[in-house]
């Protein structure tokens, strides 16, 4: 992941139709907020070493 | 006489009502009185139930009169977030959408368990909008208010749970907990409050949020409360497909073994940073009074806090994204747009977190091998004033509404059951609350220990003293 380059902005244009949503000008700043702190999230999960063979934690039961 | 039940334990109550102290009408009026009286300042309930708590008290003195056995909570009034489904009553979630479903058909489980034991409902409790929130702030119902300071946040999402115990308005609460909306209320409003492990008690007949994170427990003011309404509740319901599997486990037999033979520890690295010294030193007190004084650690707790974050976001926007397509404008704007972000986030980093959460799961199996019970603190500081935007944390000023759960999610993440214990400092209003982590399905654990803190009169949940004015 390369942080300083993630425009929220431009994820927003893109995913706004394929989403089907509508913002309006505050919920678009806050939504680039919370986009940029997510992404910060990531970085830091995205940096844990995993191995291809784990597993997802188990909740469905068949 | 009735003041003192109300302000008592829901077991005293039922006590007084089984022998004809007390009878279960005049408990369920008194206790509708006060919600009449205090409900205006503290915004607690959202729905006060009277005609159907008078309907149940009634029948609780009918049975009495017949000579028939009453339940363990015979008569004690409870009260339960308005994520619950209640026959007759739409299931709003703190949301204005909800507001306009269909009347729910049937009871929650839980709600019907409860009911079952005797406990009468007295009606439904504010939340954070769709549980998403640690403030007890709602945009649609107005804040539910910190009865020791109501000035001050009840902690979310089960904010008016918090508000309601600690405000006398009822001895029992029901609330859900996905990152830590039992416990961060516990430790603003100073109640105890119990997240029992994932999948351990019924979710079914309540409103979603985060299905692999989602919890559903009771919040009281004394353990041996929170013990029997969780004995209470537990029991196979094929409504939720997450519950597992195994036989129910009564706990308030065990109580007064306390602590002998548990190792208990303080958790140390991320667990003792970044909150303000009386969250450290409550965690010290109890410590010491359990005379535990060693100091592990869980390790990739901030990686586990990461995990239960993004997780959150994409779980809650697939569960809103019609409402966000369709009804954007009827949100609380500060959920709104958090998931409105969690629905652009990309697939694998979802997949990397639920990996992770079993890695991390692992990681606290292999710690619980060598020790019994952890304890954190539950927030990093006391209640912030409604409203306020950031709080100071290690000299840095931070945003209070994604910081508050600091310390609960990491531990919910993966199901670990807890018991938030609320401990007082001399001098300051507020309480703060202390996490009592347990291994998966040793509630048990974790409710001795707070057994035993409570007894020692280190951790207590009084009922707020209110200005007269609206006693």
């Amino acid at each position: 992941m390369n942080r300083e380059e993630f425009d929220p902005e431009a994820l927003i244009d893109a995913v706004v139709p394929l989403l089907g949503l509508t913002l309006t000008a505050d919920s678009r700043a806050q939504t680039a907020l919370h986009l940029k702190i997510a992404a910060g999230q990531a970085e830091l999960l995205l940096s844990a070493t995993i191995d291809d063979e784990a597993e997802p934690a188990p909740v469905f039961r068949p | 006489m009735i003041d003192e039940l109300l302000d008592g334990s829901a077991r005293a109550i039922a006590q007084a009502v089984k022998t004809g102290a007390a009878s279960a009408v005049e408990v369920t009026r008194a206790a509708l009185r006060r919600i009449e009286a205090r409900n205006g300042a503290l915004g607690a309930f959202t729905d006060v139930t009277a005609d159907r708590a008078l309907a149940a008290a009634k029948a609780i003195d009918a049975a009495r009169e017949r000579g028939d056995e009453l339940g363990p909570l015979a008569g004690a009034p409870f009260a339960v977030k308005n994520l619950f489904d209640l026959a007759g009553l739409p299931t709003r979630a703190g949301s204005k959408i909800n507001r306009e479903r269909a009347l729910a058909a049937k009871d929650a489980f839980l709600v019907s368990r409860l009911e079952a034991a005797g406990a009468v409902l007295v009606g439904a409790l504010n939340m954070g909008e769709y549980a998403y929130d640690f403030t007890g702030q709602n945009a649609h119902d107005g804040p539910s208010r910190n009865p020791h300071d109501l000035d001050h946040m009840s902690g979310g999402s089960s904010g008016g749970s918090g508000s309601a115990v600690a405000g006398g308005l009822a001895p029992i609460a029901l609330g859900s907990d996905t990152n830590g909306s039992i416990r961060v209320p516990s430790s603003f409003c100073g109640v105890f409050g119990l997240k029992p492990t994932y999948g351990r008690l019924s979710r079914g007949g309540t409103f979603p949020f985060v299905a692999s994170l989602d919890h559903l427990g009771p919040f009281a003011r004394s353990v041996g409360d929170l013990a029997l309404a969780y004995d209470t509740m537990q029991g196979r319901d094929e409504a939720d497909p997450a519950q597992a599997d195994v036989a129910p486990a009564p706990v308030s037999l065990s109580l007064d073994q306390g602590i002998a033979g548990l190792r208990i520890a303080k958790l140390g690295g991320y667990f003792s940073c970044s909150a303000e010294p009386t969250a450290f030193a409550a965690v010290d007190t109890v410590a010491k009074a359990l005379q535990a004084e060693r100091v592990v650690e869980l390790k990739e707790a901030q990686r586990a806090r990461a995990g239960a974050y993004l997780i959150t976001m994409v779980e809650g926007a697939a569960l809103h994204l019609r409402r966000l397509q369709t009804r954007a404008a009827d949100f609380d704007p500060d959920v709104r747009d958090r998931l409105i972000a969690g629905a652009m986030l990309p697939g694998p980093w979802i997949t990397q977190a639920q990996k992770f959460r079993r890695m991390f799961r692992e990681q606290a199996l292999a710690l619980f091998e060598d020790v019994d019970i952890l304890l954190a603190p539950a927030t990093p500081c006391r209640a912030p004033r409604i409203g306020q935007k950031t709080i100071m944390l290690d000299g840095k000023e931070m945003l209070a509404r994604p910081n508050i759960g600091v310390f609960t999610q990491p531990i919910s993440f993966i199901g670990l059951p807890v018991v938030a214990a609320p401990l007082w400092t001399e001098g300051e209003r507020l309480p703060i609350g202390v996490q009592i982590i347990a291994p998966p399905r040793r509630e048990d654990f974790a409710l001795r220990v707070a057994w035993a803190v409570e007894r020692e009169g280190v951790a207590r949940a009084p009922v707020a003293k209110l200005e007269a004015s609206i006693r």
